[in-house]
């Protein structure tokens, strides 16, 4: 008995181990029930808060409850209690560490309220308004009313300060917001060799003081609104008043009213704001110039600056606004000319020489003069691909390499045009993969379609690259050109904010001859003294000669 | 009147300078790829010059056009046949036009397939070409006139730009000896050979019936008709030129499709340039889409008009089939040329007969209703 109860002892029975795994698991089961039921409860406490169903009181009490409410859980917010001598009333200041002056909270809010008053006051003690407050106690610059919570909140997540007063249902707003915002720099990606070195950053305010500094003129219009659900980011929508049409207006902020998404910079507003979402070709122009911005508004277009982001928009973008460089206006019309018609040529090789020598090369070798044809044909010899699967290959690498310049760090950068021109253009030649031409026509292709002005250009012109090449390895000459006619059908189709594509490249009459001149050519300067017919302006002519 | 209107809900006018655009793509049909075998078995040495004096025959007949939709200029030629002749006559008035448009646009197409399977896809069926054509056809009609408008407009400077570059260069073949002797049997063959002419011209004097209510200002109209027609003139004279001194008038009349052939020839030693005749055939299929996409809009458009529909969307896609069944009609190249004569009579007894008709009896009506 004893020893059965030793052993017992020492090697318990499967029903006791049963017994512990059931436990075990027990254990597990409950500390996966406690997270859950954790879950629950955080997703019940700290629901999604919408300020706006809060009330403001004249209770100090109740309105920092519901303050400590919304705010929950977020540290960097500061909700400061301070007593107003002046007054003898209890207060409130609430503020984001972060983005606010503290210089400003000391100086001009903490101090002047927690001072006794310097003079002595004959009358009893004044009654808490917002004006008394405003006009004798505060001495910040821009002191504002809110009348609701959800306002109240949404100034001080932008960066003021909220002044909430016992006995008061009325919130003092002091402006006391901090910008900490990358330098003002050269533009990243739109480069010009003579125009102005400045480029718009991610601040919204400093965005639009470059382009106050530039037109200094009260009809310039800023008008703030609020876009996404979430982000509740700011976005100025601006245009220059007796210019402009104000259909066009009207029809970007209702657009803008009818975006329904978390966060412009996320979501893809201009995805959103296009006529057309499934067209390749952008109907938005992005600019991160001012100088490019200020021009477009002075010419009757409509801009958006975007907080949080610092490529604006301009809205309506025509197809030839993709091919103008403000470089082209800055030097002698005949030198402007000559480069902006090179600008469409280029596009158009940059989109189609691929396709043009896989149609060639496989269908029309007769095409070519007899000595070139003989000269491909030799170095074609003993190649082990077809010549599109071989354009292919090499246009699929000119994707990669490109893409790969963009990711990879700027001194890692380089890197990939070693390899990129010399292993991928010299060793697939000198191993027999690929012809030598073929390089040739890659790379003329790639540096062709780098100059167009506008990178969002380039973007669908590298897309249907890839359509001409397999219509011109089906059908040759006839596929390729049935594929450009297709391209310019749809061109032909498109619309931005109501305004045809093409209207610049296609004028409605003689008189809309001068779009012409404007876009796909420059006359010198003293004939440009129309704006563009097709925005339909107010004011027609760009300099008032009534005045002088 | 201007409620209904080109196919979509635009209110859509359009200038005279664009009229300009719409007549000169009418007129380059691809007959003009076939005309010169036609001419040079008539008039011989003198074959430019019915392509010349032929073009006179489409100023008057354009004119009277002009001049009867005047007398209505706020409602399309469907309209105004029924108002002038009587509902039944008008109808059929209507369908027979319609109906010479649509064997106009079959010669087109097909003559065009021919060209392209010959010089540049000769392996493939004839049938993929069509189906290509058409329907890239329908996809850049069925939004109305004013991006098809915009179309043309875009494709209009760079489209005859190349093209004019590629025939002025076969001037440096020429042999000068293929123009003698002048006016050797007289001018009766000149005279003959103008009507076959007719068919290369044919294109702004029936569509001005559909186009002049949508034309604002009307005022420029003729102008510029007449401006296109003249250009096209100008154009069609220095092909024929060209394609005479090459060919000679003999080799002209022995080839179906003369103007390729003549620069198929093209060959300049020390300049790189030789055998241009498939790159005139690849300019030759965006202007003979951009004349096709013409006629097949406003078949789509008139019977859209007849029917009294709201928008002409649904009968392009319709008559998409019947076109393409139209073509392979005739069998063979001889009885496209049968055909084509016989389609050339009709049209030009449309042009200079029904029409001159219709406004003299226009010009009686508004006479009567005159007070005297």
């Amino acid at each position: 008995m004893k020893k059965n109860n030793s052993s017992n002892l020492n090697c318990p029975d499967d029903n006791t181990i049963a017994k512990l795994r059931e436990l075990k698991s027990s254990i597990a089961h409950a500390r996966q029930v406690e997270s859950d039921m954790e879950a629950i409860t955080r997703s019940l406490k700290e629901r999604s808060m919408d300020p706006g169903i809060y009330q403001l009181t004249d209770s100090l009490d109740t309105n920092v409850a519901h303050l400590e409410e919304i705010f929950a859980d977020s540290n960097d917010i500061h909700i400061r209690e301070l007593f107003i001598m002046p007054l003898k009333r209890k207060a409130v200041i609430v503020f984001v560490e972060s983005m606010t002056d503290q210089a400003i909270i000391n100086g001009h809010i903490m101090q002047k309220l927690s001072m006794p008053p310097t003079t002595v006051l004959s009358n009893p003690i004044p009654q808490p308004t917002y004006e008394y407050l405003k006009n004798t106690l505060l001495t910040a610059a821009s002191v504002t009313a809110a009348y609701e919570m959800d306002a109240a909140t949404k100034r001080v997540l932008s960066g003021d300060t909220a002044l909430f007063v016992d006995g008061l249902s009325t919130v003092l707003i002091i402006a006391t917001r901090k910008v900490d915002s990358r330098a003002v720099s050269d533009p990243q990606v739109e480069s010009d060799i003579t125009g102005p070195r400045d480029g718009f950053t991610e601040e919204l305010r400093v965005n639009i003081t470059l382009v106050r500094r530039r037109i200094k003129n009260p009809n310039l219009v800023v008008k703030r609104v609020t876009i996404g659900q979430r982000s509740e980011t700011d976005v100025g929508i601006i245009y220059f008043r007796g210019i402009v049409n104000m259909k066009l207006v009207q029809e970007v902020e209702q657009r803008l009213k009818d975006l329904n998404i978390d966060d412009p910079n996320v979501s893809g507003m201009k995805g959103l704001l296009t006529d057309h979402p499934f067209s390749p070709f952008p109907t938005i122009l992005t600019t991160e110039r001012p100088d490019k911005f200020t021009a477009a508004l002075l010419m009757g277009k409509v801009g958006i600056i975007v907080d949080g982001t610092p490529y604006c928009l301009i809205i309506p973008a025509m197809f030839s606004d993709f091919f103008q460089a403000n470089d082209d206006y800055s030097e002698n019309w005949l030198i402007g000319t000559l480069t902006r018609i090179s600008r469409y040529i280029n596009a158009f090789l940059g989109l189609s020489f691929p396709a043009l020598y896989v149609a060639i090369i496989s269908f029309h070798p007769a095409f070519l003069p007899t000595p070139l044809a003989l000269l491909i044909g030799t170095t074609r010899e003993g190649l082990p691909f077809p010549t599109f699967i071989e354009t292919l290959i090499m246009v699929i690498i000119l994707e990669i390499m490109q893409e790969a310049g963009i990711r990879l760090p700027k001194n890692v950068g380089s890197a990939v045009s070693i390899v990129g021109g010399l292993v991928i253009g010299d060793a697939a030649v000198r191993a027999g993969l690929v012809s030598p031409p073929i390089v040739i026509v890659t790379s003329f292709t790639a540096i062709a379609s780098f100059t167009i002005v506008h990178h969002n250009m380039g973007l669908p012109l590298r897309l249907l690259r890839f359509m001409l090449m397999i219509l011109g390895a089906s059908f040759g000459m006839f596929g390729v050109t049935m594929g450009l006619l297709a391209i310019a059908v749809h061109l032909a189709t498109l619309e931005s904010f109501g305004e045809p594509y093409l209207a610049t490249l296609a004028p409605r009459n003689f008189a809309a001859l001068r779009d012409v001149k404007a876009t796909a050519i420059i006359l010198p300067p003293n004939t440009m003294d129309k704006r563009p017919a097709y925005l339909e302006t107010e004011d027609s002519l760009r300099q008032n000669n009534d005045k002088e | 009147m201007m409620g209904w209107d080109l196919m979509t809900n635009h209110n859509t006018t359009i200038s005279p300078m664009q009229f300009f655009v719409i007549a000169v793509n009418s007129m380059f049909g691809s007959s003009l790829l076939t005309l010169p075998s036609d001419l040079a078995r008539i008039a011989k040495e003198d074959m430019w010059m019915p392509m010349l004096f032929g073009s006179i025959l489409i100023f008057v007949a354009f004119w009277v056009a002009v001049k009867l939709s005047a007398y209505f200029p706020d409602v399309t030629v469907i309209d105004y046949h029924v108002l002038l002749v009587g509902r039944i006559p008008g109808f059929i008035l209507n369908v027979l036009m319609i109906l010479l448009m649509m064997v106009i646009v079959g010669i087109f197409e097909r003559n065009f397939t021919i060209a392209v399977k010959t010089y540049l896809l000769d392996l493939t069926p004839p049938q993929v070409i069509n189906i290509f054509t058409l329907g890239l056809a329908i996809y850049a009609i069925q939004y109305g006139l004013a991006p098809l408008l915009r179309l043309q407009q875009f494709l209009f400077a760079p489209e005859y730009g190349a093209f004019l570059t590629i025939i002025l260069l076969g001037v440096l073949s020429i042999d000068a000896n293929n123009y003698q002797p002048m006016l050797a049997e007289g001018i009766t063959p000149v005279l003959q050979g103008m009507i076959p002419t007719w068919f290369t011209y044919t294109g702004p004097e029936i569509l001005i019936g559909f186009l002049f209510p949508f034309i604002n200002p009307k005022k420029g109209v003729l102008k510029w008709g007449i401006f296109s027609i003249s250009v096209t003139a100008c154009i069609y004279v220095m092909i024929t030129l060209i394609v005479q001194g090459i060919l000679g008038p003999t080799e002209t009349t022995n080839t179906i499709v003369p103007t390729m052939m003549a620069y198929r020839y093209i060959e300049i030693p020390d300049t790189f340039i030789e055998r241009l005749d498939g790159y005139l055939m690849t300019i030759w299929i965006v202007i003979s889409f951009t004349s096709l996409i013409n006629w097949l809009y406003f078949i789509a458009f008139g019977i859209g008009q007849m029917l009294k529909l709201e928008s002409s969307r649904p009968i392009v896609v319709l008559i998409i089939p019947f076109i393409y069944y139209l073509l392979y009609v005739p069998p063979n190249a001889y009885a496209i040329q049968i055909i084509t004569q016989w389609v050339n009579f009709a049209s030009l007894f449309w042009g200079l007969g029904i029409t001159p008709l219709l406004l003299a009896l226009a010009w009686l009506k508004a006479k009567r209703k005159m007070p005297c």
